[in-house]
């Protein structure tokens, strides 16, 4: 009777409880692409996590229309890297990133892994948007071209021509950096 | 991390495998967890934020509903304002080359005279109090006499004693020649 009744316990769950279950396996599954999405913009571990943090609880607010997994998905990361930008374009900040790059920039301007990142982070910026968030996404957690066209909603031709269009400009950029770095 | 240098001959999978190093960032293993927290402390608060956009609702009403009565408390000053000033003013003017009710000329006057402002009803009033203490016709070229309901009264008998003439005494008698 005992085992019966404790089976029907478990087995009535409320519908937020349900919903609240359900927001938990999305927060474990993708804390770490949202994470990284905010961190390939904005390049600072707090910063980033307080962004993601945000779109976390945006997210939980509309967890009602983003149950399906995709579509959570999608919205995250477009949410994550809109908040990230906005973070970043902010003046304040801004000035104090560029200051501590610049010392950063002059502290490992000696060693050669760290300054190999530099350059990668910098011909990263110089990409447009457009072909930013493609590479970003499909260097995150080897994501796949169908993969990175479900997150961003856009068709998967798209995705190869600009993974295509990212790569070519990455390398003339690297190439570019390169050559400045040798002859500094 | 591949050797530097090598950019010119930079395969896609080399580009690739150097991006997903950089990328590859973990974030810190307490970050689920304040995530939890932040999410479970804003289920907490969704009274007060309530109330807080409660609060900010009913400002909102407050002063749309005091700018609504000053607007309208301002309108009715301005009609009482005009209505005032319309009572200094009787309602309608009955300009003076139109003279209404008589047939007299008009008395030619060396100032001009004040323009005779009465209400339509008091007109209609004066109209008929004319025609019956006058008896007189009103001028036709008085346009407000069809507007008028007044009916003239049936003309008064006019009694007029017959004149009788005496012949004068002096002719009768030079006519008989007794007056020389």
């Amino acid at each position: 009777m005992h085992e019966w009744t404790g089976r029907l316990a478990a087995d009535v769950v409320t519908p937020d409880e349900e919903l609240e279950r359900e927001f938990d396996a999305r927060l474990v599954e993708s804390s770490r692409l949202a994470f990284r999405v905010a961190y390939s913009v904005l390049r600072q571990r707090e910063d980033a996590e307080d962004v993601a943090q945000d779109a976390f609880a945006r997210a939980h607010r509309r967890f009602r229309q983003l149950r399906d997994p995709d579509r959570f998905c999608g919205w995250l990361v477009k949410m994550v890297w809109r908040m990230a930008l906005d973070r970043r374009r902010s003046a304040h900040r801004r000035a104090t990133r560029e200051a501590a790059h610049q010392g950063l920039r002059a502290a490992t301007a000696e060693r050669g892994g760290e300054e190999r990142s530099q350059l990668l982070w910098e011909a990263i910026d110089a990409l447009p948007e457009k072909l930013r968030s493609v590479i970003v996404l499909a260097s995150i957690e080897g994501h796949d071209v169908a993969a990175v066209a479900r997150l961003l909603g856009i068709p998967e031709g798209t995705v190869k021509s600009r993974l295509f269009l990212a790569r070519q400009q990455l390398k003339e950029r690297l190439q570019c950096l390169n050559t400045d770095t040798k002859t500094r | 991390m591949p050797e530097h240098g090598h950019e010119n001959s930079m395969s896609d999978e080399l580009l690739d495998r150097e991006l997903a190093a950089l990328l590859s960032v973990e974030p810190s293993p307490a970050f689920v967890a304040r995530v939890r927290m932040h999410v479970a402390s804003q289920e907490r608060t969704p009274v007060s934020w309530l109330n807080a956009r409660g609060l900010a609702l009913a400002v909102v009403l407050v002063v749309a509903v005091g700018a609504a009565v000053a607007i309208r408390t301002g309108q009715s000053r301005y009609v009482d304002s005009s209505q005032a000033r319309a009572g200094e003013q009787p309602a309608f003017v009955i300009p003076q080359q139109t003279p209404r009710v008589t047939a007299l000329p008009a008395q030619p006057s060396a100032h001009p005279a004040p323009e005779v402002l009465i209400s339509p009803s008091e007109s209609r009033v004066v109209e008929r109090l004319l025609i019956a203490a006058r008896g007189t016709v009103v001028a036709p070229d008085a346009h407000s006499f069809e507007e008028t309901d007044a009916t003239l009264l049936p003309p008064m008998p006019i009694d007029i004693a017959p004149i009788r003439l005496e012949p004068l005494a002096a002719v009768a008698e030079i006519e008989s020649g007794a007056v020389q």
